[in-house]
């Protein structure tokens, strides 16, 4: 079955078909969802609440664009209103900049495997967590980023170098251990 | 300087484009029932709310029979430990709001309700029909399970996408259709044994234990290759290569391969697709490299293909 029938099913209320569409995404964008929640359960909360509108809302996608593309837009949109809500996106500029440590450079970040970046990405302090998970795997500019999160442009770029030196910074601690 | 970060992000972009996380059983529930409640002309997330709510009073549980959604509060007296009844045998309902539940649970609970035809595309439904008669019995969950589930992210089970890789279980090769089902948690791997030897029982008598509310409607789809097998990759022209054999009545098809970390290796929706024991980047895998992989396959009734070797393994020797 194609996207597109699948939707079709899922608009005429085919309960099989919304279980196929929700098993052929769910682990995915719990993925996504995983990268912005601190933890698993919200996570989960998120992607049930995404799946939801998903469903709901499904009469106003396009089909012009990716489905998943969509559905991920979604599962994204809907991890910042969680973040929002429990006033977790405060950013604090402060937290000082440490330099890169010796040894960890690109090749470090090759090695670990996706569950420990996972891991890694999921105990970053919020502000470095959301500007991260958007720059850098969704592909938002800072632009959008700063639209969206309600700060300046030049505080997601901040953000962003930040985000990316910590977490150099703990890989290279982890290889030096 | 700026090269490495700009490897940082292409690396990390590329680790999660195709990476998946398990999702628990209960969460497809969730979605259901939020969506009855949307329907209902309650918003999807107040009733979401709504249930957090009563989980923090007591024990809400969702069933769903019929297309009739229900929420049933539990009050604190249902919520007793539990532990011991858990390890020998396993009642746990299958939707459990709040509750991480495991799917191995959740199966073992059905199993002992009654039996289901688990190749059945409609399982969620059996289940929902199922946890119905299950509630009032025996539906509590212990909170320290969830504590001990949530420690274990990457481990946990999931009837749905199950990640083999992930969940260790690669010397397990005996029954590896039954592992990955299962997608066992090494913690607890006595309650494994004993919940994959009721699995097996219930695949013997496969076509004859149907659930009486569903219409017994099989999969047309057969494959034929083996669950469990093995390529050696060296242009020979023997076992050079693993394709799904036999096809038949696909209407939709989808083939994941991992590492047994649960890397993606290889995807592809193409029903000759052929994998030769390479990773996603044409690297060639070592030696004695263990692997599994997962058929999505659904028939033209949108039925899915559960037969043990939907799942399997594959070792790569060079």
């Amino acid at each position: 079955m194609t996207d597109d029938e699948l939707i079709d099913k899922c608009l005429q209320g085919d309960p099989r078909a919304q279980k196929a569409l929700f098993e052929k995404f769910s682990g995915k964008m719990m993925s996504v969802c995983m990268r912005y929640a601190p933890d698993r359960e919200q996570a989960e909360d998120v992607l049930q609440d995404a799946f939801v509108k998903v469903f709901s809302h499904l009469d106003s996608f396009k089909r012009e664009g990716s489905f998943e593309g969509w559905i991920r837009r979604t599962m994204v949109n809907t991890s910042l209103d969680q973040l929002r809500k429990k006033r977790g996106l405060t950013i604090d500029a402060d937290i000082s900049e440490a330099e890169y440590l010796a040894g960890s450079d690109e090749k470090s970040i090759g090695k670990l495997r996706v569950d420990e970046l996972m891991q890694l990405i999921q105990e970053m302090p919020t502000g470095y967590r959301t500007v991260f998970n958007m720059y850098a795997i969704e592909g938002f500019s800072h632009r959008e980023i700063a639209d969206e999160l309600g700060v300046t442009e030049s505080t997601s770029k901040t953000q962003f170098r930040k985000a990316r030196t910590y977490l150099m910074n703990i890989i290279g601690e982890r290889e030096n251990i | 300087m700026e090269n490495n970060q700009k490897h940082i992000e292409e690396i990390v972009k590329e680790a999660f484009a195709s990476h998946e996380v398990e999702v628990g059983a209960h969460v497809w529930a969730n979605v259901q029932a939020g969506m009855a409640a949307n329907t209902a002309g309650v918003a999807a997330t107040g009733a979401t709310s709504l249930m957090k709510a009563a989980s923090i009073v007591g024990l809400s549980t969702v069933t769903l029979l019929g297309g009739i959604n229900e929420v049933v509060l539990h009050s604190d007296q249902n919520v007793v430990a539990h532990n011991e009844v858990m390890e020998e045998s396993h009642p746990t309902a299958p939707q459990t709001e709040n509750v991480v539940v495991v799917s191995e649970d959740a199966w073992a609970a059905e199993e002992e309700t009654q039996n289901i035809e688990r190749k059945n595309s409609n399982e969620a439904e059996e289940a929902s029909a199922e946890s119905n008669s299950a509630n009032t019995a025996t539906s509590e969950v212990v909170n320290e399970e969830v504590a001990h589930v949530g420690n274990h992210m990457q481990d946990e089970a999931s009837e749905h996408v199950p990640r083999p890789g992930a969940s260790g279980a690669d010397n397990h090769q005996e029954d590896v259709a039954e592992d990955t089902k299962q997608d066992p948690k090494p913690e607890k791997e006595e309650e494994n044994a004993l919940v994959k030897k009721e699995d097996k029982d219930t695949q013997d008598h496969s076509g004859s234990d149907i659930q009486d509310e569903e219409a017994p409607k099989q999969c047309a789809i057969r494959f034929t290759h083996d669950a469990k097998t093995f390529i050696s990759p060296n242009g020979d022209g023997a076992q050079d290569c693993f394709s799904v054999q036999g096809v038949e009545n696909v209407e939709s098809f989808h083939i994941r391969i991992w590492t047994q970390a649960g890397e993606l290796l290889a995807e592809s929706s193409d029903v000759n697709f052929s994998w030769c024991g390479t990773n996603r980047f044409g690297k060639v895998l070592e030696n004695r490299s263990s692997c599994y992989y997962q058929v999505d396959a659904f028939d033209a009734d949108g039925l899915q293909y559960k037969a043990p070797n939907a799942k399997g393994h594959i070792m790569v020797f060079r």
